[in-house]
Parts: structure tokens; C-alpha cells; sequence
């Protein structure tokens, strides 16, 4: 009875951390529209500054608390809300997550740089060890003042958004921001003060958790992320649902830990499930509420003109690619030596898991933050069936991880997209702790894969698997262009643009999503399987949870809608190491340059994902269409040597409005121009029809 | 019986009620017209039929059947088919693929009897768009855009066709063309419920008319009946007036 007594007044303590934590996730959301995975690195972030005032600079507790809540951590909120937020309102939803994702990834990148995870970093305790004794069990103040802190936040935040002008503007931003703005709310005030505020609210619960987990930047990061099984119980919009949900998880968690103990003897031996159940029951409670909330209702949001295009594959251009990759594969590896051959063929097969994500991301809108676990899974199972090389691993680990992948799909995917990226991640974080711990299956966490071989046919060199892994990658982008072109490609596109209307013409959506999802992560198991033979060992490092975020702002930086753009995603990422590698060691202002390189590469994934906001359709199509608009330019000079259009008739022919002078050219827009520089008159009219113009030949 | 008949259905939208109560019937081979004021609640009875919006309370019957609880794609396969208010069309696509997907959609779940190419080009005759179909739909004019999305509900070959506010967007000669092109479509057989603003359109092509007003279905009849009751004439001009007569 002590015990159970004990337990819960742990939960409540974790409850309260949970639910200061989820409420400032919900503040954000509502106000901004923007989901930020980011959220529990600013928490992490605001505990190592809060120790670095207290402890590194002798700052008194009380007032290092103060200095990070309300100005270290609104201020990280302003920044973020001002230089990367802002201007992304007419970007898809795929981008706002990137760009949050990688906010999350830099901040985690981030602080080992800053602060030496080799130093020590004492847990700071409220009030010391001082503690009373509650009905016969220890509680000390800090777990008490955590507790008031989460009621102190409930009431007030409750009172600030009903009873005060900003708070009450806030909730006006959430319904119509127009219509706030034409009522006097100020919607950019509104969300740099939802942005400075849930930072802070972010921050508050790092500096509570730290006592209990201490400082490791990825279990400050993820003990927060747990706050996002809370806010899913509210919707991520309810505050009162949301404590609700704190409480169940802090109660749960804290009973879990405190009565799950020993394996049940039936259990065989390598399988332990009751470490992992007790970390994991977090992600399981978040799976349960997704499961139970009721279906997402449609909304229709009218033909949105956004940044976001890029061209439809052609098979010649398609083809061609493939060929001179197969080819430059083939001639360059003689070249290389045998690291950067390593190197460079990880970079490939990353290209493959990348891939995996343009039908689903790229074609069909759908978020996925566990494509690295499932090449994990891929790779594991190749291990096991495929130890030899046997062709028949792969196409037991692409069976698996796509069975795998419609397990995990099934919750979320009747829900918006939100809700299947945060079950993803879930899910990475569960096989992370979890399937990857059990030694049954991992093994001390890496298994030996001899690389493929088709019977005779051997790739056991180093070059021979680089040239192999260029004709899978081949062979599965050629697969994806050809679902591109037909008709479930048009339909995932379809989804993509308007899942509404294609409900209303008979489409399944969930249907359709699950099969992309499946389709996906058998790609990605693939992908992992081919991993697991560049190294000849499937290693439970390369599949951990924090690797998936890098696989997908490398693939939306490549960009995510193009089998080209996963493998320049691929090579970039893979590049990255074997710059630091390459580079000689050199020193600048006594740090040593070769962890210079190191730490900004590290960071580089980061910044880009950030970036994307200003760039959504990545960097292939980015290029290609300078370069087409530079052919084109040359081609326009070459020709007005022989016949000057002139400029009337040009602005005449085409439809400016159509052509969108406010938005940037798209490839179509360069067909329209080129069709009026040629004087088709029927593409002309066509062009100009829109604006009810006539066609003046002259 | 009305081939899509709806009774008693009640919206809420927090503390404000969207929908009151309302009923309206739609039967086959004739144009029925929904209009109203501004917010009246029409686009939200349409979501109600279609299911993109669930009611508080009421039913939903097609061809007899209660579809209630059905989700949109199941109503569309039984038959009923939708354009938006707000255009809805897939953006990254050319207008034919835009018909052609929804071809192909129908032929995942109905046994069609012509092929998804030949159903796609007839429409795009149909709707009198031969000379854009090859443009992607995001640069058509509001105009073009409302046909595409008519076009693309007509090849799901639908036994109801709702459509919200059709004719804005157009010139006075498309505005015609449309007219002629939906009598000729209620004259197939064809089911069609028509939230319009464009009154004199109403008038001519409906041969029935429901108006909303605030949630509530004020009036319900023929459209001379509709043009004289009391009550639509106030809930149009804000006031008892004369004008209306």
C-alpha cells in the first residue's frame, strides 16, 4: 500500500512535467497551425542553459530559472517564430513538419557541441534533498513544486486565453486569421507571443525533468516527446483533455515502473520485455489514443496555389538517368579508394530508403518518421534468412517490413497527417527501445551479412556491391517513375491535392494510404538490407530512432517528389562523413578543425531542413529549373536575332493572372511562354482565354 | 419517394446551430435549387448529404437506403457525386487527368461499361473543354475550373449530382451554356441539387426550390411559390418589403 502510495505520487510528479509540457505544445498548435516536433529539444535545450547559468556561472537557482523562462526561452521562440516559421503559410504540410524536424534535429545536434556530453552534468534539485513525508512516503520539494508549478500553469493559462486581450486575440488567430486581423487582432503578434510562450512552457518542463533523468540530450529531447501522448488525448487542441492525458501517462508510466519487474518465466531466453514495456509505455498509451479517436473529418480547403511543384518523369529522361548512374557508378568506383567505396555505397543505399518516401511523401502527402526502422527491419531479417547473401533475405526482409509498416499504418491512417507522422516516430522510438534490445533478435546489436549473391553471380567486392546497389537503386526508381505515370500514382497525387474531392468521387482513403505506406516501407526494408551489406553486418546503430529525421530532410532537401532527389539526398548525406574523413587536420583558435568540419556537417541536415521553407521543391528540381531557364534565355536571344517578338504581343498572348506574376515559375509556365514566343495561335487563344481576352495577331 | 431525401438534420458548430431541422428532397430527372442568404447553411447541408459533415441529429436516405453512417466514398459509390464551393481540384494535374482519375476511381469500385479514356474525352466534350484539357488545372480560370469539376463528377456516372455554386466564376454566355447543359443532364435522368446565387439561373432551370435561411428551411415549392412567400422575400432584403412584388 506504501508502495502503490509512492507510485503515484511519482506519476502525478511526472504528470505535472507531462502536462506543462503538452500545454505549451497545444498553445502553439492552436495558435500557429504548426506542430512543433521541435518542442522538447527547446525543453532541452532550456535545461542545459538553465544549468550553465546556475552551475557553470554560479547564477542563484531562482533567478537562472527566471533569466531562461522569460527571456532565454521566449526569445528562442521569437527566433524561431520570425526566421523560420513565418512564410510558411502557402507550403504543404509535409514542409512545416520538415522544417520542424529539422529545428529538432539541429537543437539535438546542437547541444553536444555546446556542452561536452564527456563533462558531467550534476541533476539540480528545488530545495536540495529537502523532503516530507506524505503517509509514510518520501516526497521531496522539487516533486512537490513540480506538482503546483503543473496547477499553477492550468489555471493560468486558462485565464490568460479567456480573461485577456492577447489570449482571447490568440484563440481568434486559430479560427480565422483574416477575420481576427479585420477585428483588430494582430495574427503575427498573437503567434510570436504563442511561440515565445510555449518555448517557455517547453523549457519549464526540461528544467523539472532534469532532476529526475538528468542531462543526455536525447533523453531530455525524448522524455518530452512523451508529452505528445498527452496532447494527442486532447486533440492537440483541448488544454483541459490534455492534463487529462498527462495524468493517465504520468499514472501509467509511474505503475509500470514501479510493478513491472521481472520477465515472466515463460518468456524464452534473449527476450526481455519488461525493461522495454516499462520505457515504452508512453508510445503504447499514445498508439491506444490514436486508435480511439474517431475519424478525422474531411475538410475541404478550396485549389490551393502553392510554391510546391515539380515536372512529371518522362521514361526517356527517366531511363537516361538510370543509365549514365548505372555507368558513372561503374567507371568512378575504379577510382576510388576503399573507405570512400564504402562511403559512397552507404550514400546509395540510403538513397534507396529515401526512396521509399517519394510515392508516399513526395506523391501522396503522407508523413512517415520511421522509414529507418523499418530498413532496420529489413536489415535484421536479412541477418537472419539472408546471413549468406541469399536473394531470399531480401525478399523476406521487403515481405517483413512491409507487413510491419501496415501494422503501424492501421491506427493512424484513418487520421490527419499529422497524427501518422507522430505515430511513425512513435513507433521508431518503440522499436528503438524495444525490438532493437532484444538479444534474441539483435544480438549485441549487430549481426554479420555477407553481401548478396545470384547464385554464381558474386558481389563480394567492395565495387561489385557499389555498381549492384546503382542497379537496385535503378530498378526501384524505375519502379517508382512507372507508378508515377499510372494510375495509382495520378490517385496518390490526386489525395494529395484534395483528399476531399476524392472522397467524394469513391476513393477509400484509407485504403489508398495503406497501400502506399505498405509499398513504402517494403522499399525501405529493401534499402536497409542493402545497408546491412555494405557494412556485412546489420548494426542496430545505424536504425535508431534519431537517424529516421536526417532520411527525411535529406530526401525533401533532394527534393521529395522526384527519384532523382533521393539520390542526391543519398550521396549529400553520405558525403558529409567522408568530407570530415578527407579533411586534413588543421586548427583554428585552438579547436581542432577536423571536429569543426565534424560538428557543422552535423548540423548541415539541420539547416537545410530549415532552409526548405524558402525552397519546398528541393534541390534537383531547384537546379533544373535554373537551368532550363537559362536555356531557355539563350534560346529567346538566339531566336530574336531572326524574328523580335515584341513585347506587346507577348504580354498579349500570355495570361499574366494565369501565369501567376506573384508566384514563382513553374515548368508549365515555361511551356506557355515558349508556346507564345513559337505564335501557336491555338495554344495562344487557350492561354488568353482565361481572362476573356482576344487575340490580337498583329 | 425522392431518390435523396433528407429529414430532420440538425449542425452544430460549438455553440452555434448551422443547420436546424432542415428537409430537403431530390428527385430524379429534375433540377432542384437550394439557395439562401450568405451563411444560411447550405454548403453545410451539402457536406451533410455528401458526408463530409456529420450531424448532431436526422437522416440521410439515397434510392431508399439510410446512409447516415456511410462515409463519403461509400455514398459516392452508390451513386452521388459533388463539386465544391471553394474549387476542389487535384492542382499538380492537367484537367483530362483530373477527369481521368476520377475514371479510373470509379473503375476500382464500379463495374464500368466504357473504358476510363473514352468516358474522360466524352466529358471533356460535354463540358465544352477540349481546348484547356492538356493545362494543369491550378492556372484555369474560376470559370474553367468549376466545369473540370463538373466533368469530373459526371464521369463517376452519378445517379445524384450536387453542385455548389456552378455558375459563379462565369461570363453571361457561359452562364448559358451551363443552363442548357443542365437541363440536358436532368433531362438523362440525372438527380441534381443546385446551390446557386445566381437567381435568375435558379429560376429558370429549377423545377423545384428550397430556401434557407439562418439553418432553417423557410420555404420548399415551386419557384413561383418560392419568388412570392413572405418569408424569403425578408430573409433576402433584411425587412418586410415590397420591392420583391
Amino acid at each position: 500500500m506504501e508502495n502503490f502510495l509512492l507510485f503515484t505520487i511519482f506519476g502525478l510528479v511526472l504528470a505535472a512535467i507531462y502536462a506543462v509540457a503538452a500545454s505549451g505544445l497545444v498553445v502553439t498548435y492552436t495558435t500557429t497551425g504548426i506542430f512543433n516536433f521541435a518542442h522538447g529539444a527547446v525543453g532541452m535545450i532550456g535545461a542545459y542553459v538553465f544549468w550553465q547559468l546556475h552551475v557553470g556561472w554560479g547564477v542563484p537557482m531562482l533567478l537562472a530559472v527566471l533569466i531562461v523562462l522569460l527571456v532565454v526561452a521566449p526569445l528562442m521562440g521569437l527566433l524561431i517564430d520570425r526566421v523560420i516559421m513565418r512564410g510558411l503559410e502557402d507550403v504543404s504540410e509535409v514542409t512545416k513538419v520538415v522544417v520542424s524536424i529539422g529545428l529538432l534535429f539541429g537543437l539535438i545536434a546542437l547541444a553536444p557541441i555546446i556542452w561536452s556530453p564527456k563533462k558531467g552534468y550534476a541533476q539540480q534539485s528545488f530545495f536540495g534533498a529537502n523532503r516530507i513525508t506524505i503517509l509514510g512516503a518520501g516526497v521531496t520539494y522539487h516533486q512537490i513544486t513540480a506538482i503546483v508549478i503543473a496547477i499553477v500553469v492550468a489555471i493560468g493559462l486558462r485565464l490568460f486565453l479567456f480573461k485577456t486581450r492577447t489570449g482571447v486575440s490568440m484563440r481568434a488567430v486559430v479560427d480565422n486569421r483574416s477575420l481576427a486581423r479585420l477585428n483588430g487582432a494582430k495574427p503575427s503578434r498573437a503567434s510570436s507571443f504563442s511561440w515565445a510562450l510555449g518555448c517557455s512552457l517547453a523549457a519549464l518542463a526540461g528544467i523539472l525533468i532534469q532532476e529526475r533523468i538528468g542531462f543526455d540530450a536525447l533523453a531530455l529531447t525524448f522524455l518530452v516527446v512523451n508529452a505528445y501522448a498527452a496532447a494527442v488525448v486532447g486533440r492537440l487542441t483541448s488544454l483541459p483533455y490534455t492534463f487529462l492525458g498527462a495524468i493517465i501517462l504520468g499514472l501509467t508510466q509511474s505503475y509500470a515502473q514501479g510493478y513491472i519487474k521481472d520477465n515472466p518465466s515463460w518468456l524464452p531466453d534473449g527476450i526481455d520485455l519488461a525493461t522495454p514495456l516499462r520505457l515504452a509505455i508512453p508510445v503504447i498509451l499514445l498508439f491506444i489514443t490514436l486508435l480511439l479517436l474517431p475519424n478525422a473529418p474531411l475538410r475541404t480547403h478550396g485549389l490551393q496555389r502553392s510554391r510546391e511543384s515539380v515536372a512529371r518523369p518522362t521514361w526517356p529522361r527517366a531511363l537516361t538517368g538510370f543509365g549514365v548512374l548505372v555507368l558513372a557508378v561503374s567507371l568512378i568506383s575504379g577510382f576510388l579508394d576503399q573507405g570512400d567505396l564504402l562511403g559512397w555505397s552507404r550514400g546509395i543505399a540510403l538513397a534507396i530508403i529515401m526512396l521509399s518516401l517519394v510515392p508516399l511523401t513526395g506523391y501522396g502527402g503522407q508523413i512517415s518518421l520511421a522509414q529507418m526502422s523499418f530498413a532496420g527491419i529489413g536489415a535484421f531479417v536479412m541477418a537472419h534468412w539472408g546471413a549468406t547473401g541469399s536473394p531470399v533475405g531480401l525478399v523476406a526482409a521487403v515481405v517483413v517490413s512491409g507487413a510491419v509498416g501496415a501494422l503501424v499504418a492501421l491506427p493512424a491512417l484513418r487520421l490527419r497527417g499529422i497524427y501518422l507522422a507522430l505515430a511513425t516516430l512513435a513507433f521508431s522510438y518503440f522499436v528503438d527501445k524495444v525490438v532493437f534490445q532484444q538479444r534474441a533478435f539483435v544480438a549485441g546489436g549487430s549481426i554479420a551479412v555477407e553481401r548478396l549473391h545470384f547464385g554464381p553471380i558474386m558481389f563480394d567486392t567492395n565495387r561489385s556491391y557499389m555498381i549492384l546497389l546503382s542497379i537496385v537503386f535503378s530498378i526501384v526508381g524505375a519502379g517508382v517513375v512507372f507508378l508515377r505515370l499510372g494510375p495509382f500514382g495520378r490517385r496518390l497525387q490526386a489525395m494529395k491535392d484534395s483528399p476531399a474531392a476524392c472522397a467524394t468521387l469513391g476513393l477509400n482513403l484509407t485504403r489508398t494510404k495503406m497501400q502506399v505506406f505498405i509499398l513504402s516501407a517494403a522499399i525501405a526494408g529493401l534499402g536497409g538490407a542493402m545497408l546491412a551489406g555494405v557494412q556485412q553486418a546489420a548494426q542496430v546503430d545505424d536504425y535508431n530512432a534519431l537517424n529516421n529525421l536526417p532520411i527525411l530532410l535529406m530526401a525533401v532537401a533532394g527534393g521529395i517528389a522526384l527519384v532523382s532527389g533521393a539520390l542526391f539526398g543519398g550521396l549529400i548525406y553520405a558525403s558529409f562523413s567522408i568530407i570530415v574523413k578527407h579533411t586534413p587536420p588543421f586548427d583554428i583558435m585552438g579547436i581542432d578543425g577536423k571536429v569543426f568540419v565534424a560538428d557543422l556537417l552535423a548540423l548541415a541536415p539541420a539547416l537545410i531542413g530549415i532552409s526548405l521553407g524558402r525552397n519546398p521543391n528541393g534541390a534537383v528540381a531547384d537546379m533544373s529549373a535554373r537551368f532550363r531557364g537559362a536555356w531557355h534565355r539563350y534560346r529567346v536571344e538566339r531566336e530574336s536575332h531572326t524574328v523580335p517578338p515584341s513585347p506587346q504581343s507577348i504580354s498579349q498572348s500570355i495570361d499574366l493572372e494565369t501565369l501567376g506574376v506573384d508566384r514563382a515559375f513553374t515548368v508549365e509556365d515555361l511551356a506557355i511562354i515558349d508556346a507564345a514566343l513559337d505564335l501557336d495561335e491555338d495554344l495562344v487563344s487557350t492561354a488568353s482565354a482565361g481572362a476573356s481576352r482576344s487575340w490580337n495577331g498583329d | 419517394m425522392a431518390l435523396l431525401e433528407a429529414r430532420g438534420i440538425n449542425v452544430r458548430f460549438g455553440g452555434h446551430m448551422a443547420v436546424i431541422e432542415a428537409d430537403i428532397e431530390v428527385d430524379a430527372g429534375r433540377i432542384t435549387g437550394l439557395i439562401g442568404p450568405n451563411g444560411a447553411g447550405k454548403t453545410t447541408l451539402f457536406n451533410v448529404l455528401t458526408g463530409l459533415q456529420t450531424p448532431v441529429s436526422g437522416k440521410v436516405a439515397l434510392n431508399g437506403i439510410d446512409i447516415t453512417r456511410f462515409a463519403p466514398h461509400e455514398r459516392s459509390q452508390r451513386g452521388m457525386a459533388r463539386t465544391f464551393q471553394r474549387i476542389e481540384l487535384f492542382g499538380s494535374l492537367t484537367a483530362r487527368e483530373n477527369l481521368q482519375v476520377a475514371a479510373e476511381i470509379k473503375r476500382t469500385w464500379g463495374g464500368a461499361t466504357a473504358t476510363p479514356e473514352d468516358r474522360v474525352d466524352a466529358a471533356i466534350e460535354l463540358i465544352g473543354l477540349t481546348a484547356v484539357a492538356d493545362r494543369r488545372a491550378d492556372v484555369l480560370s474560376t470559370g474553367q475550373a468549376r466545369l473540370v469539376e463538373l466533368g469530373r463528377a459526371l464521369v463517376t456516372q452519378p445517379k445524384v449530382l450536387l453542385l455548389d455554386e456552378p455558375a459563379s466564376g462565369l461570363d453571361a454566355d457561359e452562364t448559358e451554356a451551363f443552363a442548357v447543359l443542365l437541363e440536358k443532364l436532368a433531362k438523362s435522368g440525372l438527380a441534381i441539387l443546385i446551390v446557386e446565387h445566381d437567381i435568375p439561373l435558379v429560376m429558370r432551370v429549377c423545377e423545384r426550390i428550397c430556401v434557407l435561411d439562418l439553418g432553417r428551411v423557410i420555404a420548399s415549392g415551386l419557384p413561383e411559390d418560392v419568388r412570392r412567400d413572405q418569408k424569403v422575400i425578408e430573409a433576402y432584403l433584411g425587412a418586410p418589403a415590397e420591392a420583391g412584388r
